[in-house]
């Protein structure tokens, strides 16, 4: 017999959509989960990965408050380091000035004479004597060696001719008048000058019994040949008092006391102006280089320690 | 259907979960290098160090504050202020006196040495250090005598600068003619100022400690002598030399200030 399905096709759509719907369900079911599992991996990824970025930060953020601590624990040095840099360089300034003058003692002629010796930040003034023209140029040769403390040396006019008497700078008598010559044992440096030192209001010599004959030595003195000058020495390391931050502070004070008399920045030599001598292609010898030999053939250094023993 | 709910679900759930993620991969990224224990003991060590600097700092300060400064501490200004009248008035003149006298050269001139502030409120009180023109002094001795006490000043137990020493005269009996100026580090700065007090300047008039009263913008006749006796007067003291002046004529000009004048002795 052959099956014939005389029932119209519409009758089984309606079974055909169910089953569909059912399988569609499920899959869609299916999908739902999925997704759902996904996305709870995710969370707990995200879980994870939260601990581990909080732990990080954590330990950041401590490093980076201790570094803050030390920073602020350093910012505390500066000032006290400042304070102490105070110290140390008024120290350092108060020792400049007798370091200057015990080397330009190493430098200066012993038959050279001071009567004053002024400075200022930049330059040294010399009030100086000496018995003839030789002798103060071989005193200026010696000081145009003394490059590591000068940068330039001038010297007021010399004297010209005829020379003119008791005129100080401007003869090569030495007036009567003349400052006292600042004798400084120790030597080379600033010695005693030729003449024994025999003068008013000086101490007494050791020269006993020269009593008799002062008053001659005295009139010798008071005609010893020579002449005065300035020297003017602009300072190869200028001086600069030390200031606390940078600035001057402001102090209490009084109004600077005028000068003393006697003390005062002496006057110009009369004789014309100063005549500006740097030294030239000075050669570039150690600060201890002996200065050219006197007439006599004596040599600074020596003298210092002759007279170091002397005093 | 099925790729509605999937999109849906996509981006309903799944794109947000990611982003929040990434959110979280992204912070840990930016921490993860700087965020170790390493780095934590590295800072330790820093702070360690820095501990050490700071101490051995104040250490060498500390020597330096306690054999050359007074124990002044401004932080309360009142106090303070008048802890450094006995300093400036009483303690600081005799001590530089004494100073060179010990330093084997003579004393050819006073040592005179600025009133202090009389208000709390003044600014000098602020100012670190606290500058003290004691002003021309001038010594006598042999030049080695002379260069030995200019460095011997570094030695003092006040912290005193030297400014431009000029010799003249004749050795044993060089002059030598120098500025000094004294400072002071105060222990603490000043606190803050009080209005009760007043503005600096109009404290009521300009008393120091010792002296008399002048009433403000009167000048003053001269600097107050030491307590006890006149400047002149002083048993034993030496003749001032002729040229270098009391500070009598030399202060006669000067602004109402008070100044200690200590002669030498």
């Amino acid at each position: 017999m052959i099956k014939i399905n005389l029932l119209p096709p519409n009758i089984f759509e309606a079974r055909a959509v169910k089953r569909l719907m059912v399988v569609f369900g499920v899959i869609a079911l299916v999908i739902i989960v999925a997704c759902l599992a996904w996305t709870m991996k995710i969370s707990s990824d995200t879980r994870a990965m939260a601990a581990h970025a909080d732990d990080v930060q954590r330990l950041s953020e401590q490093a980076a408050g201790i570094r803050a601590q030390a920073d602020g624990e350093r910012a505390r040095i500066a000032p006290m380091d400042q304070k102490r840099q105070f110290f140390e360089a008024v120290w350092d300034y108060n020792t400049k000035y007798p370091d200057l003058y015990e080397d330009l003692a190493k430098f200066t002629y012993a038959k050279v004479t001071y009567s004053q010796l002024t400075p200022s930040s930049g330059t040294l003034q010399v009030q100086a004597a000496a018995p003839t023209l030789s002798d103060a140029g071989r005193y200026l040769l010696n000081l145009y060696r003394a490059t590591h403390i000068f940068s330039s040396v001038s010297i007021s006019a010399v004297p010209g001719y005829p020379p003119q008497a008791g005129a100080g700078g401007g003869g090569l008598m030495m007036p009567s008048g003349a400052p006292t010559p600042l004798a400084v044992p120790g030597g080379g440096s600033m010695p005693m000058p030729m003449a024994p030192t025999v003068s008013e209001g000086g101490p007494a010599t050791s020269y006993g019994g020269l009593a008799a004959i002062s008053a001659g030595v005295s009139r010798a003195e008071a005609q010893r040949p020579g002449f005065s000058f300035t020297v003017t020495c602009a300072l190869a390391n200028p001086i600069f008092p030390p200031s606390f931050g940078g600035a001057a502070a402001q102090g209490q004070g009084m109004p600077g006391m005028p000068a003393m008399p006697g003390l005062a920045a002496p006057p110009p030599v009369p004789g014309g102006p100063p005549v500006p001598v740097t030294p030239a292609a000075a050669p570039a010898r150690a600060a201890t280089a002996t200065p050219a030999g006197t007439g006599t053939g004596e040599e600074i250094l020596p003298k210092i320690r002759r007279g170091k023993a002397a005093e | 259907m099925c790729a509605i709910v999937a999109a849906g679900m996509y981006f309903v759930l799944i794109k947000k979960a990611n982003e929040k993620l990434a959110l979280e991969t992204s912070r840990y990224d930016q921490y993860k290098d700087s965020g170790t224990v390493f780095n934590v003991q590295l800072a330790e060590q820093e702070l360690a160090q820095a501990r050490l600097d700071v101490a051995d700092s104040q250490s060498k300060l500390e020597r330096y504050m306690r054999t050359r400064m007074p124990n002044l501490n401004l932080a309360r200004r009142d106090t303070g202020m008048i802890a450094l009248w006995h300093e400036q008035s009483e303690v600081l003149g005799p001590l530089l006196i004494r100073w060179i006298h010990q330093s084997g050269v003579s004393l050819a001139s006073a040592i005179t040495v600025p009133a202090p502030p009389s208000n709390p409120n003044d600014p000098v009180l602020d100012s670190s250090p606290i500058t003290i023109s004691i002003g021309q002094v001038t010594v006598q001795g042999s030049f080695k005598r002379l260069m030995d006490h200019i460095r011997k000043w570094n030695s003092c137990s006040r912290l005193v600068m030297i400014d431009s020493p000029t010799l003249s005269g004749q050795s044993p009996n060089l002059t030598c003619n120098y500025t000094m100026t004294v400072y002071i580090f105060p222990r603490e700065p000043a606190g803050p100022q009080y209005a009760m007090w007043g503005a600096a300047g109009v404290s009521g008039g300009m008393m120091g400690p010792g002296g008399m009263a002048v009433p403000g913008g009167m000048p003053m006749a001269g600097p107050m002598p030491v307590p006890g006796g006149a400047q002149t007067s002083m048993p034993g003291t030496l003749p001032v030399p002729t040229g270098t002046g009391t500070s009598m004529p030399a202060m006669l000009s000067r602004p109402s200030t008070m100044g200690t004048s200590v002669p030498p002795r």
